[in-house]
């Protein structure tokens, strides 16, 4: 295990712990909750391999559901989110860019802003309708997954501001 | 095979996807409640539907068998209804006395033993007709025995085996019975002359003075080795002569005599009872100087 991966498991770490101690109680409106973690998937290069973002996805989602008391919820969503990110990245990427950088700016353009946009309306769509399990009320459910993508969008973007990491060639 | 291989595995981060999905799935459904009710609900409208869907197939399936085991079971008890209905007929039929003997005070009262015997085949081809019946010699059937249905004269037995008798009956156009116009004494020769007609015969070789009637009863005659006398055998029918009053006489192939209605409807014959007597030997035996008894 190199250091890069070892790195990255901190960081999951660390986000789950962010996720449990500062934002499992926001509830925006009774509507809105914000999700952290996912931005762990702005951080692992594109080119991983879908076995390892696998391996990230899930051990990330059981670190949060250990923390914040929700047995499966979280491992089942972001296990998928985590598969899914690469399928989701090659819709931003042109051929010829290399796959060694994470999702950013600089290998994605403009369009970079789009990518979390998608990955957060997958995660919060599985997380809320898991969570819900049947679509007893749809437009509180479509309520609560729009607000819930929107909210943790605009962290995952502001994150990827604030934090300072290898974002360009 | 390698190619298969190939292709699996490089498919395979799907199958861990999976995999990992339904980890995470059944722990999330086996820990909280609310997940798992629901989980149960879902799983069982799926599992009954499934179930429902699987039974109904399979009930499908095992019409094959089902139907094999209805044949069997339907032939099974028709087999048992047709020897219910043959019992029950064959009782019925032992409960019948045929008029073996129409009463006349010349004559003594004989009484008869009598085997009941079903129709088992009917053969009518020709005129050269005959019929077996499904007793024989095991049930002490003897040829030349006269045979009787509930109503009159049948025919004679002809061939025996084990367990089957061939009878000749009255209409075969080869047999000729000696009869008598009861109460008047006439004699005569009956024999089937309509081939048309299987319920009809010809009472001929009767006296030209004889006056009979319509309606007259006719009886064996008791000249025959084989048929007592006064068992029933018809009745004369036929039209009234204009000038006496009398049966008409006809002509028939060269025979003249009067149209006798046969007492036995061949055409519904289904049981008969054979008389189990040997009149031969009793006629022969006195001949012979010899008990007719001691005659196997």
């Amino acid at each position: 295990m190199n250091l890069r991966h070892l790195i990255y498991i901190c960081v999951a770490g660390l986000l789950a712990l962010l996720q449990e101690v500062f934002f499992s109680a926001v509830d925006l409106f009774g509507m809105a909750r914000v999700f952290v973690y996912p931005f762990l998937l702005l951080l692992l290069p594109v080119a991983l391999s879908q076995m390892s973002m696998l391996a990230y996805g899930f051990g990330t989602g059981i670190l949060v559901d250990i923390l914040c008391g929700t047995p499966g919820l979280h491992t089942a969503t972001f296990t998928s989110t985590a598969f899914m990110r690469r399928y989701i990245a090659r819709l931003f990427l042109d051929k010829n860019e290399p796959e060694t950088l994470p999702p950013c700016m600089g290998n994605m353009g403009v369009r970079f802003l789009l990518f979390p946009a998608l990955l957060c309306l997958w995660h919060v769509g599985w997380l809320s309708a898991i969570d819900a399990c049947s679509l007893f009320s749809p437009l509180y459910l479509l309520k609560r997954w729009l607000a819930g993508s929107l909210l943790t969008y605009l962290f995952m973007v502001l994150l990827y501001y604030l934090i300072p990491y290898n974002k360009s060639n | 095979m390698h190619k298969l291989f190939a292709f699996l595995f490089s498919k395979l981060h799907w199958l861990v996807f999976v995999v990992l999905e339904v980890v995470a799935l059944v722990w999330l459904f086996n820990e909280r409640l609310y997940q798992r009710s629901i989980g149960l609900f879902s799983t069982n409208v799926v599992v009954g539907h499934i179930q429902t869907l699987s039974s109904e197939l399979q009930s499908y399936m095992d019409l094959r068998e089902a139907n094999k085991q209805l044949l069997a079971e339907n032939a099974a008890l028709e087999s048992k209804y047709l020897w219910l209905e043959r019992a029950y007929a064959r009782a019925a039929a032992d409960t019948v006395r045929p008029l073996a003997a129409i009463p006349d005070s010349l004559l003594h009262r004989q009484s008869f033993d009598f085997r009941t015997a079903r129709v088992v085949s009917y053969n009518d081809t020709n005129l050269n007709n005959h019929f077996t019946i499904d007793c024989g010699r095991d049930n002490g059937i003897r040829p030349d025995m006269p045979v009787m249905s509930a109503t009159g004269v049948v025919g004679i037995v002809s061939v025996v085996s084990e367990r089957y008798s061939v009878v000749i009956p009255l209409i075969n156009p080869n047999l000729r019975l000696s009869c008598r116009v009861l109460g008047k004494g006439y004699v005569g020769s009956l024999r089937r002359v309509d081939a048309d007609s299987r319920s009809t015969a010809l009472l001929s070789d009767i006296p030209r003075h004889a006056l009979i009637d319509v309606g007259d009863t006719i009886v064996t005659s008791g000249y025959s080795y084989t048929f007592p006398a006064n068992l029933p055998v018809g009745y004369v029918s036929g039209t009234k002569n204009r000038k006496s009053g009398r049966a008409s006489v006809l002509s028939i192939d060269g025979s003249e005599g009067v149209r006798v209605n046969l007492a036995t409807d061949f055409d519904r014959l289904r049981f008969v009872y054979v008389m189990l007597i040997d009149p031969q030997a009793e006629v022969q035996a006195p001949e012979a100087g010899q008990s007719p008894k001691s005659k196997p």
